[in-house]
């Protein structure tokens, strides 16, 4: 059954184009994977009843933006993305007047990964989202369990509940901001030693294969070469020692320092399950401490590595 | 090799075996690592887990690093040394393959071993390694090697195969000399009985028949995306590709790859480092141009590579059905619709 | 730098690089050596126009090589000679300085300073403090490149 906001979504989709309001709108479609779904690009107004909006719609549509600077843009927006949309209005990437922004409620999204764990594709006859529900058939018969213990990590401790910028609502939530601490796994690391961090860190960065699917799935990462990708001079070996990998890691944190929404796109691309999450929190913990900035709440303010204060940080100066 | 060579041990035997092979050989196997698995050498029988039809990265990297050192380099400026010194490679069992897996290293031996051109590295690797492959008793969501004309029973590119029978209990058996060797060197007795060899067919014939898609007829995809390779086909699926190199990197039959020198002062390396037709950099001159410009071009040519190159030129379709970039792909770009697609399309 | 990272007596003699900035610190060096100050001889400088030139690669290209020791050091805040560039530098380096931490590079592995070009002095002392903390370190062994 559809839900109203999908219904409104279509209808609204529909007249933007029929209407040429817009040229494109960035949405998302039923995927080929049981319930999944996956980025859409309609043109058409025929082809906006293939549309869907439901706790699965993770993706980060905002990356997509940069391909489709000549055309005006209608973009779904979950209130997270909306900060992402700041984010690039601010570094001047995207003309406001060209985008559409439809937002839509969340409620919080789904993980695939912990959707997978609890029904794994090969089990399941069938998956359906009801209320707050994901309702699992199973040849053993039906289960229920509630979509709040299937969140993505981010969203468990969400406090955006309300888009920044837009210019439909599609939609409202009730949903109240979480209370638990977004960086708690940040300050356990921060009470450890130094080489009890470095021994996490490579750990974690062990898992990691350069595949670069964190970085393209980032709304931020949009330079058209990237350091990576550079060759005079070379910044970066692309081998497999553990070093390479580091410091491709750490070059984007600083580079994403105070434009790090905390959107989880790049959790989410992981296929390796890299826990990118420690090193992102770190970022925005910091831009909040140090320069008392907090990324994607206002498109007039420049970001903070674009500016300076007089006050800054010193103490680390002999 | 003739089922007379059938031997069955019960499946809590198999850490055992697996003990006994490690005195003579490095074995890798399937091992948890986070919510997945991948190929790791183990210490111990127990370490392997079976449970997951496919790991997560494909073991190719066991025969082609994702660095591998060529050669070593030092120059005092009048002359440079080379050091052509290889890692040495001691015999090694690959345990636990999948079939899919198993048969995408016969399609790396096409192109790393030829009468042309041998490439030594790979090579030691492969002599290495005697390949026992473990046939799939359930299908993941993802898989779909029956449309690459395989089956979950498939022994090409195997040693050995196991096949797991009904009543907790395992079916062994070689299928090349390799294979034979490595099980004399194991205390298995040949003991399957005529029933033992019956249930062995049966599961075999089981397997082979779980999945009944329709096989890709290779030729006639490769004839048709030579003419529709100008055609709308590709106005699509490329809008959401991220570009990212999951589906390369996790595919057992992609191979291609980027020489560098990795140097500091006099000395360094040449190494050979995985690379990814999705990536920009993949085709970029040093004149700046770059003939595959976006990502249509990018996936575009992933797809001609794999089902119409390929088949031109080793008569197979480099794809073995294995699933991998399916079900990790960021953006649910899907190979089995793309196939899909591609045989129902009518446009160019 | 194809010295080896100890001595012939044994002690450990780290290998540190300094990035100066041209109008200050460089010239503080400068004014150093010509007033016959004494500092360890275990630095190597490279000279930038500007703190602000410093990207973070150059620092975790020179970890990556096995530098045991990292210096940045501009004009004092307010005496940029291009206005503002030591003040973007210092958001840049304090972020990257805390990620080092996080990641757990040892602190002290990269250190910062501000020295105008009058204190060759404080030059001198600043070389002398870093290469003692650095030999209190020991050698870096973290991020550095094996192949």
């Amino acid at each position: 059954m559809m839900s109203p906001v999908e219904q409104k979504l279509q209808t609204v989709a529909a007249d933007l184009l029929s209407t040429e309001k817009v040229d494109l709108v960035i949405a998302y479609e039923r995927g080929t994977a049981g319930i999944g779904v996956r980025p859409a690009f309609i043109c058409d107004p025929a082809n906006t009843d293939r549309l869907v909006y439901n706790p699965l719609c993770g993706h980060n549509l905002s990356v997509y933006l940069h391909r489709h600077k000549d055309k005006k843009v209608a973009i779904v927006a979950k209130p997270c993305d909306t900060r992402s949309l700041v984010g690039l209005i601010q570094e001047r990437q995207i003309e406001r007047d060209s985008l559409t922004i439809l937002a839509v409620p969340c409620e919080g999204v789904i993980d695939p990964t912990r959707l997978e764990a609890l029904a794994p594709a090969e089990k399941t006859r069938s998956l359906a989202i009801e209320n707050d529900q994901l309702i699992i058939e199973t040849d053993n018969g039906q289960q229920h369990t509630p979509l709040k213990d299937l969140l993505s990590p981010g969203c468990c401790t969400c406090t955006i509940t309300e888009p920044v910028i837009s210019d439909q609502l599609l939609g409202t939530s009730n949903r109240q901001p979480c209370k638990t601490d977004e960086f708690a796994q940040i300050k356990v690391l921060a009470e450890k030693t130094s080489q009890d961090r470095w021994e996490d860190f490579c750990a974690e960065m062990s898992k990691c294969i350069t595949c670069f699917a964190c970085r393209n799935a980032c709304p931020a990462c949009y330079c058209t070469t990237c350091f990576v990708d550079a060759s005079g001079p070379k910044w970066l070996g692309k081998t497999d020692d553990l070093s390479d990998v580091q410091i491709f890691h750490i070059t984007r944190m600083v580079h994403m320092a105070g434009r790090c929404t905390g959107c989880g796109a790049c959790l989410r691309a992981c296929p390796m399950g890299v826990n990118l999450q420690k090193y992102t929190g770190k970022i925005r913990l910091d831009a909040r401490e140090f320069f008392d900035f907090e990324a994607g709440d206002d498109p007039e303010v420049k970001p903070p590595l674009s500016t300076y204060s007089e006050s800054d940080p010193n103490e680390f100066f002999m | 090799m003739s089922v007379d060579q059938l031997r069955i041990i019960p499946r809590k035997d198999l850490p055992q075996w697996l003990d006994q092979m490690l005195s003579s050989f490095t074995v890798v196997a399937p091992t948890p690592q986070a919510d997945y698995t991948n190929f790791k050498v183990i210490t111990s029988g127990d370490q392997v887990d079976l449970e997951s039809v496919n790991t997560r990265m494909s073991p190719k990297h066991l025969f082609f690093p994702k660095t591998e050192r060529l050669f070593g380099f030092t120059t005092d400026r009048q002359q440079v040394d080379l050091d052509g010194q290889r890692e040495d490679i001691p015999p090694r069992v690959l345990f636990g393959l999948r079939p899919c897996d198993a048969r995408a290293v016969t399609m790396l031996d096409q192109v790393f071993d030829t009468d042309i051109f041998r490439d030594t590295s790979y090579v030691v690797r492969r002599q290495a390694t005697t390949i026992v492959t473990l046939a799939c008793n359930r299908l993941a969501a993802s898989c779909f090697c029956t449309r690459l004309g395989s089956n979950p029973a498939d022994t090409v590119g195997s040693d050995v195969i196991i096949v797991e029978l009904p009543d907790n209990r395992l079916a062994i058996q070689p299928l090349t000399s390799k294979g034979q060797d490595l099980l004399k060197t194991a205390d298995l007795p040949v003991s399957a009985t005529a029933p033992d060899i019956e249930a062995f067919a049966q599961a075999i014939h089981t397997a082979q028949n779980a999945d009944s898609t329709e096989p890709i007829d290779p030729d006639q995809l490769a004839r048709k995306l030579t003419t529709i390779y100008e055609s709308d086909f590709w106005d699509h699926d490329h809008q959401r590709c991220l570009a990212c190199g999951t589906c390369t990197y996790l595919c057992p039959t992609c191979h291609c790859f980027d020489i560098a020198d990795e140097a500091k002062d006099t000395t360094g390396q040449r190494v050979r480092n995985w690379d990814s037709c999705m990536f920009g950099l993949f085709t970029l001159h040093a004149s700046g141009h770059n003939p595959r410009p976006v990502q249509k071009h990018r996936l575009r040519q992933r797809i001609m590579h794999k089902f119409c190159y390929t088949i031109d030129r080793y008569n197979q379709a480099f794809c073995v059905g294995c699933g991998r970039c399916v079900s990790r792909c960021p953006v649910n770009i899907d190979l089995r619709e793309i196939l899909n697609q591609l045989e129902d399309y009518q446009g160019g | 730098m194809t010295q080896q990272n100890s001595s012939q007596s044994g002690t450990f003699e780290p290998r540190i690089l300094a990035f100066l900035c041209n109008w200050c610190s460089y010239a503080g060096a400068d004014l150093a050596g010509v007033s016959r100050l004494q500092y360890p001889p275990n630095v190597r400088v490279i000279r930038l126009p500007c703190s602000g030139r410093v990207d973070v690669g150059f620092i975790l290209r020179a970890l990556q090589s096995g530098i045991d020791g990292v210096l940045v050091s501009g004009c004092h805040p307010g005496d940029c000679h291009y206005q503002t560039g030591n003040y973007t530098a210092r958001r840049r380096l304090t972020v990257l300085r805390s990620i080092l931490e996080h990641v757990g590079i040892e602190p002290g592995r990269v250190q910062f300073s501000w020295v105008s070009a009058s204190e060759g002095n404080k030059f001198s002392e600043v070389m002398t403090t870093l290469a003692e903390s650095i030999k209190a370190l020991g050698p870096a062994k973290r991020m550095v490149k094996k192949l």
